[in-house]
């Protein structure tokens, strides 16, 4: 695993840390555990690891204009259902539950846009599809392997079979 | 599960088989990250919500003839060594050791399914095939994914499956492909791919140690953006780098070559050491490894053409060692009981 800071070491400083209930584990280099570990303070409960943690770091610059610190995110509310609050959420980087992304949806579009160069889902949705995967696949592989043996591509029907006994082997027996 | 288990169980993905030669492309995984929509996401739950959603996967799991042959490891149950056979295997992921009692890993007994309980997200599920097989790898879990609707997945119509990271939602996908670029790594083209694959909305690194240094050659390459684009968009595009890595890596190969004697030497010097050696880092023996499959690759004759890498460089990894001594040891034991076994691995031809 690489460090989640530079993301160019070994991790080998695992920590694991809760801020106002919300447990996050961080795995780090041990110069990038060194330097955090160096900058905490007495005092302060936990460390800052937004400091150069790609996520971390945009995160922190969503939500309303901060002039004053601290003082202008508290317009957006706070999850109703889990009660993460948006300040945490810039700190950590993590949603709570489904129901943050409802809560916080106007000030995460720009986070998405700048992480996946989108904001738009596209892909399948749950509940409009049917559930026969697997019997697809078998029928394709079927007709793959019908191909093959009648070209004499062997090698390729050797692997065709393999594929179609594991998947067979998964399914009931009025379906194999 | 127990170690003697784990070690019993296939491995698809490092099993080239006899009739089939090696190939740079070593295995296709995808996963899929899911959250159930009644439950708080992992890292805010409380004990009892997490036994909750285990519950439910349980059930959900237990009716659906897909998961007919699998075992539930439960991971408080299980001792260090076995745990670390299933992340070599990568059967799961090395984040998933640590954490909570509640936290299930749901074994495929033919070692291509996986699923994680209470990772990062309720749900991680795995789909793990040799070589490049990226959209079969997709299409089985896909079919997971639809089997388990029931669980009633966090979904949003704007920004599609709901994740505790950003950086994971909308598909959930992350598609990878292992490599092995044995010329471009000595050839030092990586860090120039590294930066263009990153451009493409896709991450090369090490698969194995550190990031452009990757020990034994072996890269990974996975889409990074799980939003916007489809499943299989996704999907073709790792499969599209993945193929003009291959392509890159023949060219770089015919140059090395090209300098025929130079790396024939270092093949059989690779070989004289996975014989001979009495002490073997992992690192050593990984990198020996790379370059006697390059040879296989090559067509090269020699007593390396019928060497089985896939069950020796599972064999090598620290907790498949230590598994095999049935007990933990010391660095400089761990190298002795590793030589050991690559001589006992070699000894059959
Ligand atoms: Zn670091
Ligand atoms: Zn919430």
């Amino acid at each position: 695993m690489l460090c989640e800071r530079c993301g160019k070491k070994n991790a080998e400083v695992h920590i694991r840390q809760s801020i106002q209930g919300v447990v996050s584990e961080h795995h780090l280099c041990k110069d990038c555990a060194r330097e955090l570990t160096s900058a905490w303070k007495p005092g302060s409960d936990f460390l800052e690891f937004s400091i150069g943690s790609f996520l971390e770091n945009l995160c922190k610059t969503l939500g309303p204009e901060t002039q004053q610190q601290g003082k202008a995110t508290s317009v957006v509310p706070s999850c109703p259902r889990c009660g993460l609050d948006f300040e945490i959420f810039r700190k950590t980087g993590r949603f709570g539950c489904a129901e943050c992304y409802q809560a916080f949806r106007e000030w995460i579009r720009p986070l998405f846009t700048r992480i996946h160069g989108s904001e738009t889902y596209r892909g399948p949705v749950p509940g409009t599809s049917a559930v026969h995967g697997i019997q697809d696949e078998l029928e394709r592989l079927k007709k793959q392997l019908k191909e093959a043996v009648s070209e004499e591509r062997y090698e390729m029907a050797a692997t065709l079979r393999d594929r179609i006994r594991i998947l067979e082997g998964r399914l009931p027996d009025e379906c194999g | 599960m127990n170690a003697d288990r784990i070690l019993n169980l296939p491995v698809p993905w490092v099993e080239g088989g006899q009739e089939n030669p090696a190939d740079v492309v070593i295995s296709s995984r995808v996963r899929l990250a899911r959250n159930l929509s009644r439950y708080p996401f992992v890292n805010r739950s409380t004990p009892e919500e997490r036994a909750a959603v285990l519950e439910a996967v349980r059930r959900a799991i237990e009716a659906e003839p897909l998961f007919r042959e699998c075992a539930w490891c439960r991971l408080s149950e299980m001792d260090p060594v076995s745990k670390g056979l299933l992340v070599e295997r990568r059967l799961m992921s090395p984040a998933f050791l640590q954490g909570s009692q509640e936290r299930v890993l749901i074994l495929d007994l033919h070692g291509i399914i996986s699923v994680m309980v209470n990772e990062e997200d309720h749900l991680r599920i795995q789909v793990l095939l040799g070589r490049m097989a990226l959209c079969e790898a997709l299409r089985i879990a896909s079919a997971i994914d639809r089997a388990l609707y029931c669980l009633d997945f966090a979904f949003d119509p704007e920004f599609g499956f709901l994740t505790s990271c950003p950086t994971n939602v909308g598909t959930g996908l992350r598609a990878s492909a292992m490599l092995h670029l044995p010329a471009l790594k000595s050839s030092r083209a990586i860090p120039e791919i590294i930066a263009q694959s990153g451009r493409l909305g896709l991450v090369v690194r090490g698969a194995y140690g550190e990031g452009t240094t990757s020990a034994g050659a072996l890269y990974q390459v996975s889409n990074q953006v799980t939003l916007g684009l489809t499943p299989e968009e996704l999907t073709e595009k790792v499969q599209a780098v993945s193929s003009r890595l291959v392509e890159q890596e023949a060219r770089a190969r015919e140059a090395l070559f090209n300098g025929r004697h130079e790396l024939e030497d270092r093949i059989w010097r690779a070989w004289g050491t996975l014989l001979y050696a009495r002490r073997l880092g992992l690192a050593e023996a990984m990198e020996c490894l790379s370059l006697l499959r390059m040879a296989q690759e090559a067509g090269l004759k020699g007593p390396f053409e019928k060497l089985a890498w896939g069950p020796l460089f599972l064999a090598i990894q620290p907790a498949h060692v230590q598994a095999r001594k049935g007990r933990m040891l010391t660095e400089e034991e761990a190298e002795t009981a590793r030589a050991e076994l690559v001589r006992e691995g070699l000894g059959r031809f």
